[in-house]
């Protein structure tokens, strides 16, 4: 059980907006972590400052125990952190199956004169990225539109996609952003299965965004709460639901 | 010499806002590069010329080219940009390429490649300061195009058209449910800025006494362009002084380095400026969101 | 066991038609126009490897054509090089001049980019003009040597269509192995989500100067090639109106589709060819077709939902049932068995269409 994620006063404003403030928290490994907050309180921008897309004003982020604190995204992602998000993010013009590859592109190492000379080594790489992309589509059981447009996937789907391809970078820390946005009641169930089983299937630790309660409390071992940027409540699920922070939070 | 090029580059420079202004402005508000903005004044430009070579008393050539140049940026604007507003950043970008080239063809099938003269019987006094010369004329653009720019500040600014356009600057689609008549207010927008650029071509005309194709790309679209690079993208107020700055920029690199070049070095300085400050002195405030 | 050179099919067919070309065709003006159109073909296909496949807009493809044309005949006029170090130098130095520009603009948005081309054509064409010592300013350089390699001299159409075809060949199998590869895959991302493409690991500043000199290298081929085909290089030919005409000839045949820029270039360089009408107006034609282009059929003739799926109804070499199979089958197939025409239903950018 070791620390994957140390998070330390981060706090981020943006000019006189305080996004985050003084913000501490902790991901351990063998574990899916949730965050719950009511609507603006940081959530989403505590994201964006764990990923590298906005720098901290304050504070900073270990990972791994190494400081990545104001690394740019692509660096941070290389090690192994994945994303989706809240408006969905796909290559809207490229297949599913291209999107997952993109997804791998850290983890497929062909480099230039392989792909010049087309060479065997290069397309045996490539074909084993293939089998790997499949693999995680008929996780998620949308391998059967492999090869639409990811543009032209109703809602649903398009949201398995971004999941799969956050997946296929073969991440240790998965970031969900609000994933069962928009879906319906089986849709979600079945999305809870399957960000359960990321843990043994792909080795991921999962930090989850969402707003659906019985989405969040049934799959989170441990849950923290923003509110107006601040950390306001840490716990387990029957514990966060019994804080009379967090209840006057959402009601009051 | 210093404060030679310094009036120099100011005059040109506040033709250059002028101009700028209906550039920055679109660009602000739609996330689009308006390249036809300057073809659409040569245009008109072209109209004044041809109107007064057929003896029809300047005022009215003047209304007339403005009214042309306001016209013809709004249905370009509707038939060449409407429908293609969502459709990514290329698509827009080659279609205003494409309305400016068949624009240009026009008036180059019509009018020829050739310079000339454009004598609008307004003749600029000369006053001598000491060592350099002042144009009463650069004076009077100076002043016009300075009164100009506060008006459009001011309507921006107050009126209800102006908070219109604020309002579609940050998303069109809410400011749709919100009651703002997008579809008016844009081709207002571009309307404005064409009339606008039609006067600065027309200053820029007297200002060097002749008129040809080039004051449209060249020295329209691409000034703007580059003044909304100094100036910030979006804000009225880069754009006036990038414009500004452009002009004197090109003054002082003109007299102190080299003419031929001249170009080439102002390249330089914008390609540096955009290492060092890659939003412009004045730039608005919107940032992706993710 | 996989074949290294295996093409599809329409490659080959290509190939066996086109190579009996200078034999059936004997009038010299038709043979160099088709010359022209094989260069040209290469220039189209750099041009889709930046606006096709990575989303960026270049306005300046003719600088480097003009560089590289400059840059072999100096190498064989003042330096008297063998022709091979000239031309792969230009090629080189091409490259090297598109990584200056790309390292230049490499934070910077679409826009600034765009914009940054259109100054880089003007100074280059500035610098042709003026820098007279070393090109010769508006009169441009002559007698440029032909291509020679090991004594054999390709100075008649005849025999130049077979070099220029080569180039064609060779410059079009190793562009299409870069697009289905991991690095044409991370062009499209950054063309479709820049922001996606950097949470896939993609640094998108330094591959937009990967694209900027890997395009910039092929331009630079055809620049010399032409350089040493026409014996003659202007500086007028590095204008703005001529990268304008470039662009268009990739997005007349498709965007992201590589035959479709070999279709663009043989539409627009013959055009002006047959027709003096369109000779004289064919920025006007070019322009006019822009606009209606992007209002209606901004994938091209041979880009998906373009106008070759939909009037003429060119289907996908590949359907995507027979892929499936063979991948549920257990044998792999490589990428070349991915369509061909995989291009997309918009050539542009984030977001689909929001009415």
């Amino acid at each position: 059980m070791n620390t994957l994620l140390n998070v330390e006063n981060i706090s981020k404003y943006f000019g006189g907006v305080k996004a985050l403030i003084e913000v501490s928290m902790q991901v351990k490994s063998d574990e899916i972590l949730g965050i719950i907050g009511p609507n603006g309180a940081g959530k989403t921008t505590l994201f964006n400052v764990l990923s590298g897309f906005d720098k901290p004003t304050k504070g900073r982020i270990l990972y791994y125990d190494k400081d990545i604190t104001g690394k740019a995204v692509h660096e941070i992602c290389r090690r192994g952190m994945g994303r989706t998000f809240q408006n969905i993010r796909l290559f809207g013009q490229m297949k599913v199956i291209d999107n997952l590859l993109v997804g791998m592109h850290t983890k497929l190492f062909v480099n230039f004169i392989e792909v010049v000379l087309n060479s065997k080594s290069g397309c045996l790489k490539e074909n084993n990225a293939y089998k790997k992309a499949h693999e995680i589509l008929k996780y998620l059981k949308i391998n059967d539109i492999a090869f639409d447009l990811a543009s032209n996937l109703p809602y649903g789907k398009q949201r398995k996609v971004e999941i799969a391809r956050a997946l296929s970078s073969q991440p240790k820390l998965l970031l969900l952003d609000e994933p069962s946005a928009g879906m319906n009641p089986s849709e979600t169930e079945e999305l809870m299965k399957l960000i359960g089983g990321i843990e043994d299937n792909f080795g991921a630790v999962v930090v989850i965004i969402e707003h659906n309660m019985q989405l969040v409390m049934g799959i989170s071992d441990r849950i923290i709460v923003l509110n107006f940027g601040k950390n306001i409540a840490e716990g387990t699920p029957k514990e966060i639901q019994n804080n009379h922070l967090v209840i006057e939070a959402y009601l009051g | 010499m210093f404060l030679q090029y310094l009036i120099n580059g100011l005059s040109i420079g506040s033709v250059y806002a002028l101009i700028a202004i209906g550039f920055n402005m679109v660009y602000g508000i739609l996330n689009l590069l308006n390249f036809a903005h300057g073809d659409t004044y040569t245009v008109g430009c072209f109209v004044i010329f041809a109107l007064v070579a057929m003896k029809l008393n300047i005022f009215l050539a003047i209304m007339c080219g403005i009214l042309v140049g306001y016209i013809l940026n709004t249905l370009v604007e509707r038939f060449a940009y409407r429908s293609v507003r969502f459709s990514g950043r290329i698509t827009p970008t080659i279609s205003a390429v494409g309305i400016a080239y068949v624009m240009r063809n026009v008036v180059l099938r019509i009018w020829g490649p050739e310079t000339y003269p454009f004598d609008m019987g307004i003749r600029g006094a000369q006053v001598k300061f000491g060592n350099f010369v002042l144009g009463t004329l650069q004076i009077y653009i100076f002043i016009i195009a300075i009164v100009l720019m506060l008006l459009i500040t001011f309507i921006l600014k107050r009126s209800k058209i102006g908070q219109s356009v604020t309002a579609i600057s940050q998303s069109i689609p809410i400011s749709a449910l919100m009651g703002v008549p997008v579809n008016r207010t844009i081709s207002t927008v571009y309307g404005v800025g064409g009339a606008l650029g039609v006067i600065g071509g027309f200053l820029f005309c007297i200002y060097y006494e002749s008129i040809f194709l080039g004051i449209g790309f060249m020295l329209g679209t691409m000034k703007a362009w580059m003044s909304s690079i100094i100036g910030g993208i979006g804000s009225l107020k880069g754009a006036i002084i990038g414009a500004l700055t452009l002009g004197l920029m090109e003054s002082f690199t003109g007299g102190y380095i080299s003419s031929q070049y001249r170009d080439s070095f102002v390249w330089g300085f914008i390609v540096i400026f955009i290492l060092i400050r890659p939003k412009g002195l004045f730039p608005s405030a919107i940032s992706e969101k993710v | 066991m996989i074949n290294k050179n295996k093409k599809n099919n329409y490659g080959l067919i290509f190939i066996v038609f086109t190579i009996f070309i200078p034999f059936i065709v004997k009038d010299q003006y038709q043979l160099r126009v088709i010359n022209m159109v094989l260069l040209y073909s290469i220039i189209a296909l750099s041009v889709n490897l930046i606006v096709g496949f990575s989303g960026q807009l270049d306005f300046g493809r003719s600088a480097f054509v003009g560089l590289g044309g400059y840059w072999y005949a100096i190498m064989m006029l003042h330096f008297h090089l063998p022709f091979i170090i000239a031309f792969i130098s230009a090629s080189l130095f091409c490259a090297f001049v598109g990584f200056g520009l790309g390292m230049v603009c490499r934070r910077s948005s679409f826009d600034y980019l765009t914009l940054m081309t259109v100054g880089f054509n003007i100074m280059c064409m500035q610098v042709f003009l003026n820098w007279i010592p070393v090109t010769n300013g508006a009169l441009g350089l002559r007698l440029i040597p032909s291509a020679t390699l090991f004594g054999f001299s390709f100075d008649t159409n005849f025999k130049f269509f077979y070099f220029a075809l080569f180039l064609l060949i060779i410059c079009y199998i190793v562009i299409k192995r870069i697009t289905k590869s991991k690095i044409g895959r991370a062009f499209e991302a950054i063309r479709d989500d820049p922001i996606a493409a950097s949470y896939s690991g993609i640094d998108v500043a330094n591959f937009k100067v990967i694209n900027f000199s890997i395009a910039s290298f092929f331009t630079g081929i055809a620049g010399a090639a032409i350089a040493s085909y026409v014996n003659f290089i202007s500086p007028f030919a590095s204008s703005l109106d001529e990268s304008i005409y470039l662009l268009q000839m990739a997005i007349l045949g498709g965007l992201g589709s590589l035959p479709g820029s070999i279709l663009g270039a043989v539409i627009l360089v013959i055009a002006p060819e047959i027709s003096r009408t369109f000779y004289e107006y064919r920025l006007m034609f070019v322009g006019f077709l822009m606009v209606v282009m992007m209002l209606w059929v901004p994938n091209g003739i041979l880009g998906k939902n373009g106008i070759g799926e939909r009037v003429i109804g060119i289907k996908k070499l590949y359907s995507d049932k027979k892929n499936k199979q063979k991948r549920d089958n257990g044998k792999r197939t490589l990428l070349k068995s991915k369509n061909v025409f995989s291009s997309k239903k918009e050539n542009n950018g984030s977001g689909g269409k929001k009415k």
